[in-house]
Order: structure tokens, then sequence, then C-alpha cells
């Protein structure tokens, strides 16, 4: 199949379903187009991902591409430079299609928090895709592309791909650039790729991976290559009390695809071993005060002096700032820059954002306890099914618990990855996560990819 | 009456001699046209991202070690939170709670040791150019690496405090980490001031002066200021927490708009940039690599030149001066005491009415040395020196080495009777006699052979026509 | 740490961010962030004494780059998104003081 044709194909689902489900904020089509064809034209040998669709969360700079991160602050705002990860999918020879829709900043788990609107979930227009990557989510599921880039603070990919059926990786933190990624929280945010298959996924990893000169965070540890596996023979899975049978409010449904995948992996030859994360109740607040503290600084630069929204005809320098901010920001946006803000502010700094910090190593001390016992853990990678657009909108306290899985793994910067495993009742897909070993995301990739073929093999 | 003593901190920026930026690639230059030399990293766009100039590291360790800091083996950078239009990331990154290099000090001419609390690393801000139709920002500065060398409050007087920062600056240009120069900006002092009754051990209120741009302004500001401190309580009313600054033209500090409220930055880890680890073999190697510092070099002029104090302290206050005078006695030693008071005493008299920067001075120091030798030798009256410099230090068109040469040359100087000539000339027909022959045989074109084997013998100063007929003289032309 | 959050506190904290918000809504922004902290206070149950906060997730340290430039953005470029220029500068309304 050509690169024209892929990408015609992608565009053409763009065309039919994208007023629906509102999952692009830019569509590059004749640049996409024009790419295809030159890929097409090329008589040197093709790059690994040639010629594949693939859409870029729009926190992530393509230069000459709009950039607005979800955000009217940053409407019209053009980046002079590639992001290294867009820089890297460019090199191994994928056609960007376009931007996808996002949570102001990634702060949200819905995409409903977008300041262009909601994304919509492709399996049931009803329902939110996950966030805040649902754009990039709904993108791949709704054949719009082949694969796509998400980011993941607390479970911005993780959650999405769950709610879409999909696959979806965030890598161990320092595995992958974050040059040119609009910055939620920098200690936590990572990139990754969310598709319809481990395999796939794999494939997008192992482009974007490996140290970056201009992002001084990113690790310079070899990337190994991930042997594929048929039986786990050797293998042993963790499971965590405080993820399956002592967790609160996990949809029973849920808890019984992930039984449903422990089994299948031990019918493989895994070894299921019982391992317990004490702090998996602090994580939430641990990840909202380091966050919302990062957040708070990081999105000062948004101040409508050198580019973004300004207010009109300021009459002062302050009001510049504050009816700037505050005009363009979100509401929820707007809340965790108070929120971080006070954490980090005199007299407080101690007893939250520090404290947070502190609890944070106690929680990265649970999984490198959990090591000792087990390869990687299984567990659910949301407690709920998608919900219906509006549902949680007005109470956001409700929204954060819905990270209560995932946000470990964010604040140890652990390798994480949510495998489709089945669907609910109402057809509403199931997502496991599985959590790796610093730098470890071959054995992730490995295994994940048994338990999605345990699955086809069941569901056919 | 009461007598009082003032408490005096200073806090100096310096900034540090690398090709880029601190935390990106963009060239560290002064002057040009604004924001040409920005990146996305010193513009604050979203997603860029800092990643640190190795040789920040170097000059700020070198900075520590030449002022006796314990250099720390693990420093963090720190976010410093605040809005200003030349601040781009509406932080700054710093040092806060961990900085590269604690606990130093100065020894001062009179013996007496400041400490130095702390040498942090950080970026500079931009520049806001402020004008009737608003505030123009320009950013080809945001991102220029300085340290920041913060001094405990040891310093007693207003001219303890420009010793600390003439020292201070010795030390800085002699390893290479700033160029020292005050009024471009590149190092800036600002002075924390306070008086108390003598014999009180509690501190006054103290007051921040900032705005001063040269070794006088910091003796003038906080002369004036420790007398305004005095002047209130002397009146029954109180100094004031704040910040003032330095008004040059009417010699007065000034209140700056006090703030409304004690700023809070919010200083905290920042994330981007993980904590710096020096190795202690490199470190090993930075401390073997220091050159001779200003105060053991003034030792050494003083024990094994024996140049007095004065002489000594002013040769090594302008590391450039040092360096270059340690060449040009380097073969002549025994000239060096005599040499460096000529230096301070003529040659500065010259220097000061004249616009020869130094670098061009460091250029004709073999030329000083040499005219200097020439006044010592009695080849030169005091007044033909004084006019010889006057024409060299007044010509315009030639650098100074050359115009000392052209003035000496001017000065009549050379060597042109018969009675001088003959001697050097004899002794060289004598050295040469296969030339001689040849000569004789009908080689005329030998003549300039002759000529400058008498030329060098004679330094150069003799008359070229004068020898060559005194040549065809001697050997019948 | 249970703390009460009051108007004053959310004005100083929106000031600090450069945030408005509206006098009639300081009392509700206060109880949100209230609720917020409460919900924090569960980090309360962690003894962390002796535990040095957790800010970079791996160990390793900076890699400094080599002192080299490169060409960055041209003027034009530097410029291109700015809401208001002027002499090929950013600009904003003056700044007193």
């Amino acid at each position: 199949m050509t690169a024209t044709a892929r990408t015609e194909a992608c565009l053409g689902q763009i065309a039919a379903r994208d007023a629906e489900l509102g999952a692009f904020l830019h569509v590059a089509t004749d640049a996409a187009l024009a790419r295809a064809a030159a890929l097409d034209a090329q008589t040197t040998p093709p790059g690994p991902l040639h010629g594949l669709p693939i859409a870029v969360k729009d926190n992530i700079a393509v230069a000459g591409q709009p950039l607005t991160a979800g955000s009217r602050m940053l409407a019209g705002y053009l980046p002079p430079r590639d992001a290294t990860v867009v820089a890297r999918l460019l090199a191994a020879g994928a056609v960007l299609v376009g931007k996808t829709n996002l949570d102001e900043f990634g702060m949200g788990s819905s995409t409903e928090r977008s300041g262009f609107g909601p994304t919509r979930n492709p399996l049931d227009p009803a329902r939110v895709p996950g966030g805040s990557s649902g754009g990039s989510a709904a993108a791949v599921a709704a054949d719009m592309a082949w694969a796509a880039l998400g980011t993941d603070t607390g479970g911005s990919i993780r959650q999405p791909a769950a709610f879409c059926g999909l696959a979806g990786l965030k890598p161990t933190y320092g595995r992958v650039s974050r040059s040119g990624v609009v910055a939620y929280a920098s200690s936590l945010d990572q990139v990754g790729p969310l598709a319809r298959t481990v395999r796939d996924v794999a494939r997008v990893y192992a482009v974007l991976a490996g140290a970056d000169p201009l992002d001084a965070t990113s690790a310079d540890v070899p990337v190994t290559p991930v042997q594929w596996r048929e039986d786990l023979a050797g293998l042993r899975i963790g499971v965590a009390r405080e993820h399956l049978d002592a967790a609160e409010g996990l949809d029973p449904a849920i808890h019984a695809r992930i039984t449903a995948a422990l089994a299948a992996l031990q019918a493989r030859g895994a070894t299921i071993v019982p391992v317990t994360l004490p702090h998996t109740r602090h994580g939430i607040a641990a990840y909202y005060l380091v966050a919302t503290a990062e957040a708070s600084a990081n999105l000062s630069r948004y101040d409508g002096l050198r580019y973004g929204q300004r207010t009109d005809r300021p009459p002062t320098l302050d009001a510049l700032y504050t009816r700037s901010r505050g005009e363009a920001l979100g509401d929820e946006v707007q809340r965790r820059i108070l929120l971080g803000t006070f954490a980090l502010s005199a007299g407080f700094q101690d007893a939250f954002y520090l404290k947070a910090c502190r609890v944070r190593r106690k929680i990265a001390e649970d999984f490198q306890t959990a090591w000792h016992v087990c390869d990687l853990l299984l567990g659910p990678t949301s407690p709920v099914a998608p919900w219906l657009l509006g549902e949680k909108v007005t109470d956001p306290l409700a929204m954060y618990l819905m990270d209560a899985f995932t946000v470990g793994p964010s604040l140890a910067g652990l390798p994480a990855l949510s495998v489709p495993v089945g669907v609910d009742a109402q057809r509403l897909p199931i997502g496991a996560q599985l959590i790796g070993r610093p730098f470890d995301e071959a054995t992730l990739l490995a295994v994940g990819d048994v338990l999605q073929r345990a699955f086809a093999t069941e569901a056919a | 009456m009461t007598s009082f003593e003032a408490v005096i901190g200073l806090e100096v920026h310096a900034q540090l001699l690398t090709a880029s930026k601190i935390f990106c690639s963009c060239a560290v230059s002064v002057g040009g046209e604004p924001n040409t030399r920005t990146c996305p990293v010193c513009l604050g766009l979203p997603g860029a991202l800092p990643v640190l100039n190795a040789e920040v590291v170097r000059l700020a360790v070198r900075a520590g070690l030449g002022t006796g800091c314990a250099i720390q083996p693990t420093s963090v950078f720190a976010r410093k939170n605040y809005f200003y239009p030349d601040l781009p990331k509406g932080y700054q990154i710093t040092q806060a709670e961990l900085p590269i290099c604690l606990d130093g000090q100065l020894t001062l001419d009179d013996g007496k040791v400041a400490r130095i609390q702390r040498i942090h690393l950080e970026e500079d801000a931009g520049k806001s150019i402020h004008g009737d139709s608003g505030t123009r920002v320009d950013l080809n500065r945001a991102g220029t690496p300085l340290v920041e060398i913060v001094g405990h409050p040891d310093l007693r007087s207003a001219d303890e405090a420009v010793a600390y920062l003439r020292e201070l600056r010795g030390i800085l240009v002699t390893l290479g980490v700033c160029d020292g120069n005050m009024e471009e900006g590149s190092l800036r002092c600002d002075a924390n001031v306070s008086v108390r009754p003598l014999g009180q051990d509690a501190f006054g209120t103290r007051v921040e002066i900032k705005n001063m741009n040269s070794f006088r302004s910091v003796r003038d500001a906080i002369g004036y200021e420790i007398d305004r401190q005095v002047g209130l309580i002397a009146d029954g009313a109180r100094v004031v927490q704040e910040t003032r600054l330095w008004n040059m033209d009417l010699a007065r500090t000034e209140s700056m708009r006090s703030k409304e409220e004690a700023a809070d930055y919010r200083y905290f880890p920042d994330p981007d940039l993980p904590p710096l680890h020096l190795d202690p073999a490199w470190l090993a190697a930075q401390r073997a690599d220091l050159p001779e510092l200003p105060a053991a070099r003034k030792a050494r002029y003083q024990q094994a030149l024996a140049l007095d104090a004065r002489t000594a302290a002013w040769l090594v206050e302008e590391p450039a001066r040092a360096v270059a005078f340690d060449q040009a006695v380097a073969e002549a030693p025994a000239l060096a005491a005599p040499f460096a008071a000529f230096l301070m005493t003529q040659v500065q008299a010259q220097l000061q009415r004249s616009a020869r920067p130094w670098p061009e001075l460091a250029a004709a120091m073999p030329a000083l040395l040499a005219t200097c030798g020439k006044w010592r030798g009695g080849q030169l009256s005091n007044k033909m020196l004084t006019e010889l410099l006057q024409a060299a230090f007044a010509d315009p068109a030639r650098t100074l080495a050359d115009a000392l040469a052209h003035a000496a040359a001017q000065a009549g100087a050379v060597v042109s009777d018969d009675g001088a000539l003959e001697p050097v000339l004899d002794g060289v027909l004598a050295q040469f006699p296969a030339e001689v022959a040849k000569y004789q045989a009908g080689q005329r074109q030998l003549t300039g052979f002759f000529v400058g084997q008498v030329m060098r013998a004679l330094g150069g100063k003799a008359d070229a026509k004068a020898i060559t007929a005194l040549l065809a003289r001697k050997l019948g032309g | 740490m249970a703390v009460r959050v009051d108007a004053a506190m959310v004005r100083q904290v929106a000031k600090l961010a450069k945030l408005s918000v509206a006098e009639a809504d300081l009392p509700t922004v206060a109880r949100e962030l209230e609720r917020v902290l409460a919900l924090v206070a569960v980090l309360d149950e962690v003894d962390v004494t002796g535990v040095a906060p957790l800010i970079h997730p791996h160990a390793h340290g900076l890699q400094p780059r080599p002192d080299v430039v490169h060409a960055g953005l041209t003027q034009a470029q530097a410029l291109a998104n700015a809401p208001a220029q002027l002499d090929g500068c950013f600009l904003t309304p003056r700044v007193v003081g």
C-alpha cells in the first residue's frame, strides 16, 4: 500500500467523522499529501515508519503547524522548530496528518477541558475518549491515523488508550525527549505512542526512544530491542492488592477482566505474585501537588508578551498579565495554577510541595520493593469505563480520583503500558496496565503483546 | 555622642567569559540589533528546555577555587518565580539551597579577612528599555551566564568595600572568569549597608544599594549611605529596610518605589535540570590548573623583585598589566623595580591623559622597558623621556609600541657620526673577511649586508647613509 | 495539614500567579482550594521523617554540553508570534517605577 493511499484513507476518515468526534485541532491535508507523494517517489531505503500516517497531540511542536496545547492562550501560535520526537518520526518516514485535541495543557482526564471543544469517543460518541490525549486516542480508534503521539503526565496516554480500546505506552521518565513538548509537569511528562496493537506501539516507540542533547532529563540508557515471546515461562507478574482486590471504587466488570488477563498470562507460563503498594492511596494527593507546583512555574511563560493572547489595550503591565492570563486560560488550568502556587508559597512549601515530594519517594520505594519479587506488575488502567460527556466535568475532585492507578508509575518514573483486554457488558473497552522496571520497556512490550494476542484469540 | 560603625556586605554578579549562553547555544555578546541572539530556549518558547553549558561550570569552579571556597560535589538548579517583561519564562534559573561553591574568603591588603558566603550560577535577564510608547524588551542578554558571589557582612567602611571588590575583581580577571568591566556591566555590585553603635553586636536595619557601576560609585554610594543612616539615627529617625539606587549625577542614594509587600519567589528545584555532580578527578585537575593569583603575585613582587607594597598592589590590580609586566621583565629582573615605578608614575601619568586602553599598553611593554632602560642608562634625559612619552601617547596613527619607536627615532638619538660608527664597522669587517674580499672584487651588492650588520650591532639606531658612505671610503668605491 | 483558606489568601496567591480572581469569586475559589487541600491532607498519614524529597525520578546527573555557538532565530523569527513589537523589540505597556 502506498503512502499516498494510506494518507488518503486517513484524511477520508477525518473528513467523514471528525466533525462529530472533534479529534483534530489542525488537519495538515496538503502537507500530509505532499509528504506522502514524496515518500512514494523516494528511492532511498524506506525508514521504519515509511508512509505510515501518524497524528500528533497538539502539545508537541511541528514546525509551521499551529501549536495550541488545547489552550486559547496559544491560538494562532506557530512554533519555529520541530519537537525532537517529531523530527524522529519524520526521519523514520512517517506522514504527519495533523494535531490532535487535548485537555488544555494536558490538565484533564476526559478531553472535555480543551479550549476548543471536547473530543468524543469513536466507540460511543456520547462518551468521553479519556484524556488528556483523547484526540490522539480517538484519531487512532476512528482510523484517522495509523498511530498517534500522546503525552502522559499522570495517565494521559494510558487511560485514553484504555477508553478507546487501544494500546498506549508511557515510557520510562527520561526515555523519550521532551524537547518541543509543551510542559505541564516537567518531572512527570513523557511522550509515547498510541496504536491498535502493542506491536505497532513498539514500532513507534523504537523510533522515539533514546537520549537527546536538547533535553537534560533524557537518559543515556541503551534501548534494547523487544524479544517477542510466545510463552512466559519464568516470568513473575506482580498483582498489587491496592490495584485490584483492595482497590476502592473499582468497577466489578473491570476487576473481572483483569482477573481473566492474569489467568491468560498464567496459562502461558507466567507466575502470579501478590505484592503490595501501600502508598497507592497517597498517589493522587502527591501527584496533584507535584504536578500543579511544577505547572504553576511552567505556565508563567504564558504572559501575553512574546507570544500568545494579549488582552485588549491593557493600561498597565499588571493588567496585561492578569487579564491576558485570566481571559485566555481555562478554569481548570487556573485552578491548578492557584493550587500549585499555593503549594510552593512561603509558609506552605514544606507542608505541601516538599511533603508531596517525600511521599513521592515512598511511592517509588514501594515499586522498588515489588521488583524484588516480580518482573512487572499488572492491574487495571482505569477504575471505571468511559463516562458520558458532562457526567463528571462539574466535579474536578471526582475526576482527579480516576487517575488512581496511573499516577503511581508516573511519580516513580516507571514505564507503563495499557493493553486492551476486552469489553464490558455495554461493549465499552477495558484496559490492563502493565508497569515495568525503569528502562525495561522491552519486557513490558513483549508481555503486552502476549496479553493482547491472548484476548484476540479469545475474541475470535 | 555615640560613634557608629558601618556593616557592609557585597553581592557581586560577574558575567562569565563563555562563547555561548548558560542554557542554550546562542552567542554571548554586548550590543547589536535587539533580539538577534535568541532561540526558543532564551525566548522561553513553549517546549524549550535548558541544557547547561560545561564552560560555565568550569569558570564557576575556578572562581570558587580562587576565593578559597569549598566546591560542592553536588549542586542543584532552582527556579526563582516572578513576573517581569525581561524574564521570558516567568522564572529565573539560579541556584538556591545547594550552590556550586560555599565558604570562601578574601584577604585584603591590610591583612583583613572578609568571608564569602557562597557563589552560585544563574542566568541573566534580558533588557527593558522604558520609553513613552511603552517598555521595549530585548532578549539578547537573556541567558547570559553569571556567577553571584555573596559576601558576608564583614566589611566596615566604604574603602574596605572597594578593597574587597578590587581583590575579587583581580582574582576573577586573572582566572579568566570575567572581563571585570564594571562600566559595561560585566561586573556588577550591590551593597547591603547598615550602621550600629560601636560595640553593639546586633546588626542595624539594612539597606540594599544598587546601580553602582564603577569603583568610585561603590566608594561614594556606600560612604553617602553610611552618613545618611548615621544622620537619621542621630536625628532620632529610623532606617527603613529598602532598596536604594545610587544617583551618580546627584551623588546620593534614592529610594526605589518600595514594594507593597515582601516578594515570595517560591524557589524550588528545577525539574528540567538534574543535579550537577562534579567528578573529583576533574575537580583536582581544575585545582592544579590555577595560575598565580593576585595575592601570591603581589607577595612575589615584593620578595623576589623588591617592589614596594604600593607599586606591587598597583601592578596586580589589573591582571593584564601584571602579566605583561612579568613577560617584559623576565629577561631583565634587575630592571623590574625601577620599571614598575616607571610604569606607575611616568607611564600612568600619560595614560590618564590619553585614550590608550590597557591591552595596547600591554603589547607595548617591551618598548616601554627599552625606553625605561635608556632613561635609566642615561641615554635619555628626564626631559627627553617626558617628551618622548607625550609624543608617543598622543600619536593616534600608530600603536603605542610603534609610536614609542617612532618618537625615539624622532628624538634624534641615532648614531650618525663617523667617530661612533667607524669602530663598529671595523669590527664587522674584521668578522667577515671573505665578504670583504668579494666586495673588493666588485660585488657591490654586499653593501646592504655590511650596513645590516652595523645596524644590528647598533640596535637599529644608526644612519644607513652614513654607514654606506663610510664603507665606500674604507674599502674603496 | 488542614488549612483554612480565606479570601485574603486567595487574593495573595492569585497575585503571585498573575491571575485575576474577581472579588465576588474569592470565597468560592477559597472553598474549592480548601476542598483540594482537604483531599491532599491524606499525606499526613505518611511518616516521611528522614525521607529526602524525590524531585528527579532517576539518579543520573547533568551532562553539560560543550560551549559551542549555534545559530538561533532571526529577529523576524523571534518576533513572529509577538502580540506587539517596536524597533525590533517586544513591546509592553510602560513599566512604572
